[in-house]
């Protein structure tokens, strides 16, 4: 009963085989639900605090300024007394949710509205000030400016009749309440939660994968007739498998906040896109993690090393999240050829209505390019004689 | 048939196999005999492909495992002390699997498992989870698993270490069943003489990895005198003082 060559049926045995028995271990899938949570509000947290731990501003701050910014410098320029940077802006909500400290919306002329000639009769200027309150930083800034314009509004008393005097109001607008606020937050803080909950998957794989060869069931799944590509293949396809079943709750509540977010915002296509593209992002980012594990899992000698690798692994993907989906860098398509990052990236900016599905796919495809690459490496190290002499030791 | 034609293999600087040769022929249990440390689980893994020779050539049933390694897995099945097995997974599920594995369809591998529960007395724990199982269950798992597509080669690595007596008694009962080994060139990689000498129709001796002997028990004890184990003895002691 020698059998003939096997084809996908030697694979899928082996992937299933691998997935089924981790799958039936509830209390290492428990933990491997929670754990991203956990670390996604550390990370958050963090992040927060980081874009916060200047409160004194030794640099200057930066305002968004929308309106017509060359009419405007010399007032502006009174009201930062050297330490704000203003900068011309089309959206200065939006600039503001991105990480500008403050964001300014003034209307046209504001030098010549603001000036002191006799002929000038009084008149009232609305002034919308943008900021973030969870920020320190946007919250001095938002007091700086508050109080520049409070000194202006003394001045013009001082040198004019409070007849003629021009009414300045200012509109101070938190911008994490605005539509756009909210938006950029939240277009952040899903791929920062793919990403970590991808994360999970390095130290389950490669704790595994080091399990199975000391309790010698690597032996038996060497004597199997595969190639070794294959069986790094069938194991990674496995590891992701089981890391997508583990964060099953945990995406469905996402892509459940995406489309809802989405629908309301754009309407249904854009839902319809914005969720498919969540879906395909979550996919593509257990790849290379399932991949990184194996390696990982399979180069590793001891549990400590495998300890220090899943870590290390962690680390980055936690950095990840906090750089380039939580972080204030501006959309720039071609950051999706970056594996990983450059995929959370362009879902961030999809989601903030700022990206392209496009941009999603080249994502998808650098990262699943980098998963083969990474399988292709733990295949060749995949050497029997390596691991079955290290598994006897 | 095995084949095995002056196998040399170094681990760690040390020459562990220096020019192994011996036939195991069709139809028989040849056993692989000789103390701890005397090369047998090396050997075993070559021809299992687990390690690669140094030097030397190994034919398993016809195919050149240096040249078809994933042919010989294919016409191979190996039992080692260590059963290997998923803990989660049942019974059934593990041999499904590695059937699957080696290509069988579905429906083969049903009868197939059908048939080796039967005949070794698996029926009662084949839906049962193998990490509950007894380590002699679990060895008889490991038994179907290299039987379960019906390998013209079997090799036994130790099959019965840690194994309590009745257990051992109970698999080397099954190892000498015809329905079991009939036609398969079995070699028993083992450091019992007893089990060996049960079992054995022709045994391999190794000591400080090479070849001390290859007849059978028979001509063993006549050459020498006495029994199958006192003439072993003498001749491990005297291969170890002349090495």
């Amino acid at each position: 009963m020698v059998a003939d060559q096997p084809g996908r049926a030697e694979l899928r045995a082996v992937a299933t085989q691998e997935a089924l028995d981790a799958l039936r271990g509830r209390r290492q899938l428990i933990m491997r639900a929670v754990t991203p949570i956990a670390l996604f509000i550390v990370v958050l947290g963090a992040t927060l605090v980081l874009r916060g731990a200047d409160p004194d501003q030794r640099g200057n701050f930066r305002v968004a300024v929308e309106g017509e910014f060359e009419g405007s410098r010399s007032t502006l320029e009174a009201l930062g007394r050297g330490r704000i940077d203003f900068e011309a802006s089309d959206d200065a909500a939006l600039a503001t949710a991105r990480g500008a400290h403050l964001g300014l919306r003034i209307p046209s002329a504001l030098d010549s509205a603001i000036g002191t000639s006799a002929d000038d009769i009084g008149q009232s200027l609305q002034i919308v000030v943008f900021f973030r309150p969870s920020d320190p930083a946007s919250r001095a800034a938002n007091a700086l400016v508050r109080a520049g314009f409070s000194e202006l509004r003394k001045r013009l008393l001082l040198e004019v009749t409070q007849a003629r005097t021009t009414q300045i109001t200012l509109n101070v607008t938190d911008v994490q309440l605005t539509e756009k606020g909210t938006r950029r937050l939240s277009s952040g803080l899903v791929p920062a939660l793919l990403v970590l909950q991808a994360s999970m998957v390095v130290a389950g794989a490669a704790t595994r994968i080091l399990g199975r060869r000391n309790r010698g069931l690597l032996i038996a799944q060497l004597l199997l007739p595969m190639s070794r590509w294959r069986m790094s293949l069938a194991k990674m396809l496995a590891e992701f498998v089981i890391g997508l079943a583990t964060a099953g709750p945990v995406l469905i509540v996402v892509l459940l906040f995406v489309a809802g977010t989405s629908f309301g915002s754009d309407g249904v296509v854009a839902a319809i896109i914005a969720t498919a593209a969540t879906l395909i992002t979550a996919a593509a980012l257990y790849v290379p993690m399932a991949a990184v594990g194996l390696l990982i899992g399979t180069l590793a000698r001891t549990q400590e090393q495998v300890s220090l690798g899943a870590a290390v692994a962690v680390i980055i993907s936690a950095t990840t999240a906090a750089v380039f989906a939580l972080g204030d860098l501006p959309p720039f398509g071609p950051t999706a050829l970056i594996p990983v990052a450059g995929l959370a990236t362009a879902l961030r900016d999809l989601l903030a209505g700022q990206g392209s599905p496009l941009w999603v796919l080249v994502g998808m495809v650098s990262s699943v390019g980098v998963a083969a690459a990474f399988t292709a490496f733990a295949a060749r190290s995949f050497n029997s004689e390596r691991l079955v002499l290290r598994s006897v030791a | 048939m095995i084949h095995v034609e002056g196998l040399v293999k170094d681990l760690g600087g040390r020459r562990v196999l220096d020019e192994i040769s011996f036939n195991a022929p069709t139809g028989t249990i040849t056993g692989l005999l000789g103390p701890n440390g005397a090369g047998k689980t090396t050997t075993m893994r070559i021809l299992a492909t687990l390690l690669v020779p140094d030097q030397g050539r190994v034919e398993i049933a016809g195919i050149d495992i240096s040249r078809d390694p994933i042919g010989a897995r294919r016409a191979l099945g190996l039992v080692t002390e260590d059963p290997g097995l998923y803990d989660r997974l049942t019974v059934r599920e593990q041999l499904t699997f590695t059937g699957r594995a080696y290509g069988l369809s579905s429906s083969t591998v049903a009868a197939r498992i059908d048939q080796l529960a039967s005949l070794l007395g698996m029926g009662d724990y084949l839906d049962e989870r193998a990490g509950i199982l007894s380590k002699g269950n679990r060895q008889k798992v490991s038994l179907s698993r290299a039987l379960v597509h019906d390998p013209p080669i079997l090799l036994l690595d130790e099959p019965t270490s840690g194994l309590d007596v009745v257990a051992a008694a109970s698999l080397e009962k099954l190892l000498t069943l015809p329905e079991v080994t009939c036609g398969k060139t079995v070699l028993l990689s083992t450091h019992r003489l007893d089990e060996a000498e049960r079992m054995a129709t022709r045994v391999v001796g190794i000591a400080g990895g090479r070849v001390v002997v290859d007849a059978t028990p028979e001509e063993l004890a006549e050459a020498y005198g006495g029994s199958f184990r006192e003439a072993f003895v003498q001749m491990l002691g005297r291969a170890e003082l002349g090495g």
